[in-house]
């Protein structure tokens, strides 16, 4: 027999704490496609994704205990995943010091864009400006949250986000 | 003999549906749309988002029967050899105070009253002190002491064990960084508990 009721998030949670697989599956299924997403797009890789979800979702289980609600569960999940995606990448990541120059205008581009040839233009960017451009322009995160997630300061945050957009206008001149 | 039907004939013979003429409308529709521009972020919003291979649950399961990383963490613990003279030296004195205190033995009160004091000075609640007390708490269960079969203690144990997970959790949620104030606090709140539970569990030892 299947359970089809819907769980509330801190049915879950209990659920997980107590070990109940069910719980934990129902976990995992909820949160599974975005957080892939969010690790792929970090590493660059689909291997290495596929390694930091699993071992985010471990962290995730054995660190249930600690979650007090004083956010959404999914925030919680996300800060864990991109934490645990970092730290894979973390060696090859150069923070070059650079300047940050200039305003940080926002891009305008053509609705005809494929969206596929927009991810690789980002996936095509230095592991240090990518990382930056996904949290703040995809993710919603603040630099000083950028600058505690990765352990970079907020004016690093800054610069790679300016070039990663300098960069990207170069990439996608042919749609402006 | 009887003739097969001719199957790839009657394939041909199927009818064929006519597109319906509002589809080349709608491309011509959509091929004549001026092109805008638009905010990068909202062509951001669109992109797709991947799925997770199938076979990634299979591999977090069996992750999860496995041993957790505390014992790893433990076996690695142990396996520094000043750990294990140390623990090996406090479980001879041990052993050496149950022994002389057994009612055939004559041994002087004063032997146990050492063993108390030298697992005391090591065992500060301090994380180090605490590192080494788990090790001696585990490694005085696996020579089957009698205080570690009574309900009581195996209770605390268990709750000890557990903490040591979550600790060891957020440890590695935290990775290096010092700057999660709030995974800092529940770190903290989850170590006090932690440190009474091992106080709780000291004074059966």
């Amino acid at each position: 027999m299947t359970r089809t009721i819907r769980m509330t998030e801190r049915e879950i949670v209990d659920g997980c704490l107590a070990e109940d697989r069910f719980a934990q599956k129902e976990l995992y299924e909820r949160y599974k496609n975005a957080m892939f997403t969010i690790s792929y797009r970090i590493a660059g890789d689909f291997g290495l994704a596929e390694e930091i979800l699993q071992d985010a979702f471990i962290k995730i289980y054995r660190g249930l205990k600690g979650f007090r609600f004083e956010s959404t569960l999914g925030a919680w999940i996300k800060i864990i995943v991109i934490r645990t995606a970092y730290s894979k990448i973390k060696k090859k990541v150069q923070f070059d010091p650079l300047e940050f120059a200039g305003t940080d205008s926002a891009i305008y581009i053509s609705n005809k864009l494929d969206t596929e040839y927009l991810e690789k233009a980002i996936m095509d960017l230095p592991k240090g400006y990518r990382t930056v451009f996904w949290l703040v322009e995809v993710e919603g995160y603040a630099h000083r949250e950028v600058s505690e997630l990765l352990g970079i300061s907020e004016g690093t945050s800054k610069s790679q986000l300016f070039y990663a957009k300098n960069k990207l206008r170069e990439k996608l001149a042919q749609y402006r | 003999m009887e003739k097969q039907p001719d199957k790839k004939n009657s394939f041909k013979n199927l009818p064929e549906y006519k597109a319906p003429d509002r589809i080349w409308e709608n491309i011509q529709n959509e091929l004549d749309k001026p092109e805008e521009m638009v905010p990068l972020k909202d062509l951001l919003s669109k992109l797709p988002t991947l799925e997770a291979p199938d076979s990634l649950w299979a591999q977090i399961e069996k992750d999860l029967d496995g041993p957790s990383k505390k014992e790893n963490g433990l076996k690695v613990f142990m396996s520094r050899p000043w750990v294990s003279i140390a623990a090996s030296l406090i479980l001879l004195i041990g052993f050496l105070a149950w022994f002389i205190n057994q009612p055939s033995a004559s041994g002087p009160e004063i032997e146990l009253v050492q063993y108390e004091e030298v697992i005391q000075e090591d065992w500060q609640f301090e994380d180090e002190g605490d590192e080494a007390a788990f090790a001696l708490v585990d490694q005085f269960c696996k020579e089957k002491h009698f205080v570690c079969n009574q309900p009581e203690f195996q209770n605390l144990k268990s709750e000890l064990d557990e903490l040591n997970l979550a600790c060891d959790a957020m440890k590695e949620v935290i990775g290096n960084y010092n700057d999660a104030p709030e995974m800092i606090a529940q770190l903290t709140e989850i170590e006090m508990e932690r440190t009474e539970v091992l106080k709780k569990i000291m004074a059966y030892l």
